[in-house]
């Protein structure tokens, strides 16, 4: 049995919100909007759940790097299963190579055995955190995992591929990236989400996870709104569809 | 800015070829933007014939200064942790200042290891390259596009290769010389490959380059319509991508996922059949030439963002049009 599975999770807007740009277009304007754990985040934080629920793992520790507000995807962790979290407290969230060295830091701390976090987070959408995070750890990685199954100090993954699958053996330690299809997360019930408020969470200042103010590598200069509008012109029927098919030289000629 | 291109590599199965030349010849036009050097490497498991055509072939491509054919029984199956490792001590030994590649799962899981490794940040999705030091690219499901700055010497850039038109191929006396470097003995492969499922596509074309592209959705998530949807896309020659809700509910392979988690395409049309039109789903197919949606629900957000629109239920508008194609269809 291995001791700690460490489940990092990021905080994002609800997917059902469509993010607004600032006025002045310095960034996305997300005060008071809904936020939610990353779902493949969530994803993973269930893969381990389920881990320990086999009895591979002894403990799940979920942790995030983040402002204080973050605390409340910790809390939805707790409620989750997990048996601790942590918080790097930060003002802003750090970019992806600074994530990976204070989890690498905390990896270490925790005396974690196997890592899995979301492949990406849906904010962002930049999905290098992990990769990163095992390259200084110089452990393993599994990215994309549809399956995981742990026995002898082995990973062993299915992973989601460009075409198809791989399926990959990685000895532990390593890093494993949820994808869509590793494991639906479960319900929270209201019991466990009373008993989350009370469970601790333990604080740690940025500089205990070796992390230091530094300038952007990659600072976001301008945003903007993007969705192009097309015409939406309804059609009648088939045929009507058939004919701008035909007009366009994309419907076959010479059958039917 | 010298820059490093990692070859695109060829789905396994696909062709049985070592790298899409198409797409690496997208990301060799890209990378030239940067004004320095241009040196592409492709991995390999040995310097065989297969290889050194490949090689051949990238050598021929408009503004390649030298192609690395990195051949090496290690780098079978693009494993992260052997190439990363190799790529990065090419890095070091030649100073390039940004290493390009395109945004398929395979560079992902290559190159940004490659980024943790050379403590550089890394960014995915590019879709347009301002000057060597701004990058354009979309978040949150692409209902924002960033214009993002490099303030490091050293960056990863995943493009996304439908955005860039590719480099042309010059005569082959011109072709420039393919070098195999050597190869460190220390490379580590701590993971193991135990199989490489190519999926199935019944010899559909690939999403990625298919001129016409079909759409599951909610609204086509039966196996009736499922069934349907493939003859036609049989008939037009065309490819088949789903939307997250078909791929969750198992009527569709993961590789077929279209949008913000999944894959981008940008084929001349695009059909969305029984598909609403959530944002994570047009994030995908925003690059579309045409797209036409066929869904009963006349109010569905996909109609805002389609070309056409055809309010009509999806099985049915699928029978019809294999009707139309002479097909046998089922009657209703």
């Amino acid at each position: 049995m291995i001791d700690t599975i460490l489940a990092p999770i990021r905080q994002t807007l609800d997917h059902h919100v469509q993010a607004r740009v600032l006025p002045d277009g310095s960034g996305v304007d997300d005060q008071g909007a809904a936020k939610i754990v990353n779902p493949f985040d969530e994803i993973a934080l269930e893969a381990a759940l389920r881990l320990k629920e086999q009895g591979v793992a002894a403990r799940v520790v979920a942790a995030v790097i983040g402002p204080a507000e973050t605390e409340k995807a910790l809390r939805t962790a707790l409620a989750m299963g997990a048996d601790a979290a942590a918080l790097v407290e930060v003002e802003e969230l750090p970019e992806p190579p600074r994530v990976a060295q204070a989890l690498a830091a905390l990896a270490r701390r925790e005396g974690a055995e196997l890592v899995i976090m979301g492949k990406q987070a849906i904010d962002d959408d930049l999905g290098v955190t992990a990769q990163m995070l095992a390259a200084r750890l110089g452990w393993p990685q599994a990215m994309f995992a549809a399956e995981l199954r742990v026995e002898d100090g082995v990973a062993h993954v299915l992973c989601e591929a460009d075409a198809g699958t791989r399926t990959l053996k990685a000895p532990l330690p390593c890093v494993v990236a949820a994808d869509l299809r590793l494991a639906e997360p479960r319900f929270v019930s209201l019991a466990n989400v009373m008993k989350a408020k009370r469970k601790p969470i333990e604080r740690l200042s940025a500089a205990e996870v070796g992390l230091e103010v530094a300038e952007a590598h990659t600072p976001l200069l301008k945003v903007e709104a993007t969705r192009r509008r097309r015409a939406g012109e309804m059609l009648a029927d088939v045929d009507a569809l058939i004919a701008t098919l035909r007009q366009r030289g994309l419907w076959p000629e010479g059958q039917g | 800015m010298d820059v490093l291109v990692l070859a695109a590599r060829d789905a396994p199965g696909a062709s049985g070829a070592l790298v899409d030349e198409e797409r690496t010849a997208r990301l060799v036009a890209a990378a030239r933007r940067f004004s320095g050097v241009v040196d592409v490497l492709l991995p390999a498991a040995a310097d065989d014939g297969a290889a050194r055509m490949a090689a051949d072939g990238l050598a021929a491509l408009q503004g390649v200064r030298r192609v690395w054919l990195a051949a090496d029984a290690r780098l079978t199956g693009w494993l992260a942790e052997p190439l990363a490792a190799l790529l990065a001590d090419v890095v070091r030994c030649e100073g390039y200042a940004r290493i390009i590649g395109d945004s398929s799962l395979a560079h992902r899981d290559v190159l940004a290891r490659l980024a943790g490794l050379l403590r550089a940040p890394a960014l995915t999705d590019v879709v347009d390259i301002i000057d060597a030091d701004t990058v354009r690219r979309p978040m949150y499901a692409g209902d924002i596009l960033a214009t993002v700055g490099i303030r490091s010497e050293l960056a990863v850039l995943l493009l996304r290769a439908v955005a860039f038109a590719p480099a042309e191929k010059i005569a082959e006396e011109a072709a420039v010389e393919v070098v195999v470097p050597e190869m460190p003995g220390n490379l580590p492969c701590p993971v193991e490959l135990l199989e490489e499922e190519a999926g199935d596509s019944s010899g559909r074309p690939d999403l990625g380059r298919a001129r016409i592209v079909l759409g599951m959705g909610r609204g086509a998530m039966d196996t009736e319509s499922r069934a349907l949807l493939l003859q036609l896309a049989e008939k037009l020659g065309a490819a088949v991508a789903a939307t997250r809700a078909v791929v969750d509910e198992g009527l569709a392979p993961n590789d077929w996922q279209v949008g913000q988690t999944g894959k981008q395409i940008a084929p001349a049309l695009y059909i969305a059949f029984g598909i609403s039109g959530a944002h994570q789903h047009l994030a995908g197919i925003a690059d579309a030439e045409t797209i036409i949606a066929v869904n009963t629900d006349a109010d569905a957000p996909i109609f805002a963002a389609a070309d056409h629109g055809l309010a009509m239920d999806a099985r049915k508008a699928l029978k019809a049009l294999l009707a139309e194609l002479g097909e046998h269809v089922p009657d209703e």
